[in-house]
């Protein structure tokens, strides 16, 4: 608050302050009869207690306008504008309306012969401070405020100050007529203050642009006026009777001289503005950031500021020495452009190119004005700023807009910009393409909404109020339906961007079409079950090949012998032919687990199957290939009442990967080699478990096995996707499949509800 | 050692084929023993002499492979093996060169099966005097400078049954005849066989030899029954050491 320009408002704080303690003493004076401070000499008037009344609230009224409490200050201004007003009115009727003995008796003298009423000047100035003060308040009159305070602040100094100096130097008193009561010392003294006040509290008033205030000149006049008035009577009007001419004459001559003494203070401010006004704006020249020079039509230059200097790397006189020539590359069409444009419209703005004393160039951002100077002189300037950074930040982010537009273009990547409060979001091109929607400026939310899979869309429009409540990001996939029936599939990526305070604005995100890659997926999937019953068809293999043998056998037996002997024994028939349907038999079971867990099976019924049917399906189509490989296989004894519901052969599906992992396992192991089955109920769940006696899975694949494309199998033995998918199985079936360990061997726990209680398959 | 007094010990998983093999064998052979897998034919062949193994490959407990290994280990006279195999999990080039007499596909044919056996058990000089029914249309002529160049450079190199040799390109498996030609020797084997593999990478054949020409028979019987070549057809020219003292 204590800036250089705060002075006024502090002068007006004491001076109010001051008075408000001279109406204080003087009211504890009276209450106390201390007459020195009511009448300092008996030569003199008392001060009377309505007067200091007066003081008491003006003073009040002048701090709360220091304070800019205009309301407040015009409330305590009022009690002394009416005592004034009244005062007056009783001084000229002659009446009393008994205010003057408000406060109690007054005190006479031959100088104040009415007991307890204020001087009439004293009055008058009341009047006077009291309606300015007053006047504040009415807002219409704003712009008259600072001339009002200043002037009438002005008068009542000067009252003030005459009266106490006459008094001091001549021991007189100035304005009295005839009988009418002086004013007090006190008084004097106390408008000398309140006078200061006001005009302080009126240059506190004045328009910011104004150096001085307006009414300067006037006041001085004014308060010349009035002192002249003042000396005039203290020491002229009593030779009055002799010369009458003289006097008046001397009068008139103060009044002239306070004439001349104002107009010439009116011309010394003016001055002084005016000079104090060109050296500010000389220094903001100076002083300014960007370059500017004064220059001519035809490319003279005739001043540059220091910040010009600093850009073209030259002193002001070789700038001036260079001309436009020599600082602008005038081989750029821009330049003439812009002269062309300045010619016809007065101003012009663009870029150039300047150039440096030592040759070099550089991008400069130019602004210039044609005017018409005092002399009617066309004159132009130039104002300029090296825009080098910004060129190289512009061609930087130009060159990573570029990138990112390529890339996403390339990647067929849509970006959408999405604005939280009016829920419509901005596209670029190419997810209209995506959408197969035709442009528009603004996809509204609705109709968005509408293309979206009716299946997807409350899982979407989750994610994206996810995003923006948890203020993060989000990723979701889903479907769309295109205007033309096209279902696609469309990953989401998005982030939020909140404003300064932390509220979510906006939401950015990119969308890809990943119908391709849903297509793959599903592809490789059909491929791994393939792959899985292709390693199932070595061991079937073998297993179908022995029955063969024996069928091939028994059938060449029976030929040989028909051949040979002529005929064949019933009893040989009979032995071969029975052996030949048996083994027929074992193959077509083994063909009919095959073909039935070959099947998809994922959108098969769940139906409630024994889990020891489960199980021994499964074995069937690879029991040959733990025999070959010299596995053992320990089963445990099943409880032949446990059933579950499931999809049977999805079940047998994970049990034959887990059983194949684990023979793939122990295979190349030396040793004892087995893979154990474990069926075991807990609560509410059956938890088949697989443990071979293999090494064990490592601990820092444990956490990757199940994802796909994961695989620790040589090149062409396994794509990674059986435990993948084996786990999405048991998901589905609202369990799980996890790799625990079991006495340090590697064990693969199914884990199935007993209960229905799977997952809705989402598409 | 004769057909007649010949014991085969057939080996099987499947109790069934098993049986099928031994009525079959039973018409040739004096004595046959049956074992259900590797470790008990390994009893079997401890506990009796035994001429010649037909085992099949995959078995549980101990497989085909493994037998065929402790066969060849073991300090008793080696038996002849013969293969039977329903799936291709090894390479037949190795298993002629481990010492397999023979490899029979399944389902086998029971004259298959005998043909293969008497094969086996029959003695080389004997075996070699019999020409084919029919004449090779192909013939493996090949000229070398000397039997001892040829295995030093390791252009050949023989086993119990056979040859493996560099061949041109273009030969197919089945039956071929034979003349290699060594001419500072003035020597040559002539003579009719069967391309058992051959590895283009490596531009070898693996040959058995059929029949051998009067000509050149003595020395191939000479080799054939050096006990100590457990190989039948060696896989490599580079895998077999000390035929460096094979002369003609």
């Amino acid at each position: 608050m204590a800036s250089p320009s705060d002075w006024p408002r502090r002068s007006a704080v004491v001076t109010g302050t001051a008075s408000c303690l001279l109406g204080l003493a003087v009211l504890v004076a009276w209450s106390v009869h201390y007459v020195p401070l009511i009448q300092v000499s008996p030569a003199l008037a008392p001060i009377q207690r309505i007067t200091a009344l007066g003081f008491l609230f003006c003073g009040l009224a002048l701090i709360l306008m220091s304070a800019e409490r205009r309301r407040l200050a015009a409330m305590c201004a009022a009690p002394p504008l009416l005592i004034a007003a009244l005062t007056i009115l009783e001084y000229v009727f002659n009446a009393d309306f008994g205010i003057d003995e408000l406060l109690g008796k007054g005190y006479a003298t031959a100088l104040s012969p009415l007991p307890g009423r204020m001087s009439p000047v004293t009055a008058l100035c009341f009047l006077l401070i009291s309606s300015t003060l007053t006047t504040v308040a009415f807002r219409p009159l704003a712009r008259y405020f600072s001339s009002i305070l200043g002037l009438v602040g002005s008068v009542v100094l000067t009252v003030g100050t005459v009266s106490s100096v006459t008094y001091f130097i001549a021991q007189k008193d100035v304005y009295f007529w005839g009988h009418i009561a002086r004013v007090a010392l006190l008084a004097r003294a106390g408008f000398l203050l309140l006078g200061a006040g006001l005009m302080a509290v009126g240059w506190k008033e004045k328009p910011h642009s104004s150096l001085l205030p307006n009414w300067l000149s006037l006041s001085a006049g004014l308060a010349v006026a009035v002192g002249v008035l003042g000396l005039w009577q203290a020491f002229v009007v009593h030779e009055e009777s002799k010369f009458a001419l003289l006097s008046w004459s001397l009068l008139v001559g103060g009044f002239i001289v306070a004439l001349f003494f104002g107009l010439a203070v009116y011309l010394a401010q003016t001055t002084w503005s005016r000079n104090r006004q060109l050296l500010i704006y000389r220094m903001a020249f100076e002083n300014s950031f960007d370059g500017f020079m004064l220059t001519s039509p035809d490319g003279a230059i005739h001043a540059a500021n220091p910040s010009a200097c600093r850009i073209f790397g030259r002193t002001e006189q070789e700038i001036c020495q260079a001309g436009r020539e020599g600082l602008i590359d005038t081989s750029d069409p821009n330049l003439q452009i812009l002269m062309a444009e300045r010619a016809r419209t007065g101003k012009a703005q663009g870029e150039l190119k300047g150039k440096r004393k030592d040759g070099t160039f550089f991008p400069m951002e130019v602004a210039s004005v044609a005017f018409k100077d005092t002399d009617g002189e066309i004159r132009t300037s130039l104002a300029l700023r090296d825009i080098t950074a910004r060129k190289h930040a512009e061609a930087e982010l130009k060159i990573q807009t570029e990138r990112l537009s390529l890339a996403t273009r390339v990647a067929s990547i849509g970006v959408w910009d999405f604005d939280v409060r009016t829920t419509s979001a901005i596209w670029d091109d190419i997810l209209f393409e995506i959408y197969g929607i035709p442009r528009m400026v603004a996809v509204p939310y609705e109709d968005w909404a509408r293309l979206v899979h009716p299946d997807d869309l409350p899982r979407t429009e989750a994610s994206l109020q996810k995003t923006i409540s948890l203020k993060s990001q989000d990723y979701v996939e889903f479907r769309i339906i295109r205007p033309d029936g096209v279902v696609r599939y469309i990953s989401s990526a998005q982030g939020v961007v909140l404003d300064q305070q932390g509220t979510p604005i906006r939401v950015v995100g990119i969308e890809m079409d990943i119908t391709e890659r849903k297509r793959m997926e599903a592809q490789l999937a059909a491929t791994a079950r393939l792959s899985a019953l292709g390693m199932m068809a070595g061991g079937v293999a073998h297993e179908i090949n022995n029955p063969l043998a024996i069928i091939h056998a028994s059938g060449s037996d029976l030929l040989d012998a028909a051949k040979e002997e002529g005929h064949v024994p019933v009893e040989v028939v009979v032995r071969a032919a029975t052996r030949i349907r048996q083994t027929a038999d074992r193959i077509a079971r083994i063909v009919k687990s095959m073909r039935r867990i070959a099947r998809d099976g994922s959108q098969d019924p769940f139906l409630s199957v024994h889990v020891s049917k489960i199980i021994e399906q499964t074995l069937e189509v690879c029991r040959a290939k733990f025999k070959d490989q010299s596995v053992t296989l320990r089963l445990p004894a099943i409880d032949s009442d446990l059933q579950i519901p499931c999809r049977e052969v999805q079940i047998s599906q994970v049990l034959l990967n887990l059983l194949t992992n684990a023979l793939d396992a122990v295979v190349d192991q030396p040793g004892e080699k087995w893979v154990r089955m474990n069926v075991e109920r807990r609560d509410e769940s059956i938890v088949l478990s697989v443990v071979d006696s293999g090494p064990g899975v490592a601990p820092e694949l444990k956490g990757r096995i199940m994802e796909p494309f994961f695989t620790t199998k040589e090149v062409g033995k396994g794509t990674g996707l059986g435990l993948s998918l084996s786990r999405t199985i048991a998901e589905e079936h609202g369990g799980k499949l996890e790799v625990t360990e079991d006495h340090g061997h590697t064990c693969f726990c199914l884990t199935l509800p007993v209960l229905e209680r799977r997952k809705r398959h989402a598409a | 050692m004769q057909l007649k007094d010949a014991t085969v010990l057939i080996v099987d998983d499947e109790p069934v084929l098993c049986e099928i093999k031994s009525t079959w064998l039973i018409r040739l052979v004096p004595r046959v023993l049956v074992a259900n897998n590797g470790a008990e034919a390994m009893e079997v062949l401890a506990a009796n002499n035994v001429d010649l193994v037909i085992t099949d490959i995959r078995m549980p407990v101990m497989d085909g492979l493994t037998l065929l290994k402790k066969i060849t280990d073991s300090s008793k006279p080696r038996p002849s093996v013969i293969f039977i195999t329903g799936f291709s999990d090894f390479e037949p080039r190795d298993a002629y060169d481990l010492g397999v007499d023979a490899i029979l596909e399944k389902p086998m044919d029971r004259g298959d099966l005998l043909q293969a056996v008497k094969r086996s058990l029959t003695p080389r000089p004997e075996l070699w005097q019999t020409a084919m029914d029919v004449t090779p249309a192909a013939v493996l002529h090949s000229n070398f400078r000397s039997l001892a160049t040829a295995l030093q450079k390791q252009e050949i190199a023989f086993g119990r049954g056979g040859f493996c040799i560099a061949v041109p390109q273009g030969l197919q498996e089945g039956p071929i005849g034979i003349l290699l030609e060594f001419h500072e020797d003035r020597s040559v084997l002539q003579g009719q066989g069967i391309v058992r593999w051959i590895s283009v990478a490596e531009g070898l054949a693996g040959i058995e030899l059929l029949y051998v020409a009067p000509v050149s028979r003595e020395w191939m019987v000479k080799l054939a029954e050096r006990n100590e070549i457990a190989t039948f057809i060696p896989r490599s020219p580079s895998a077999v050491e000390c035929q460096n003292g094979l002369t003609l």
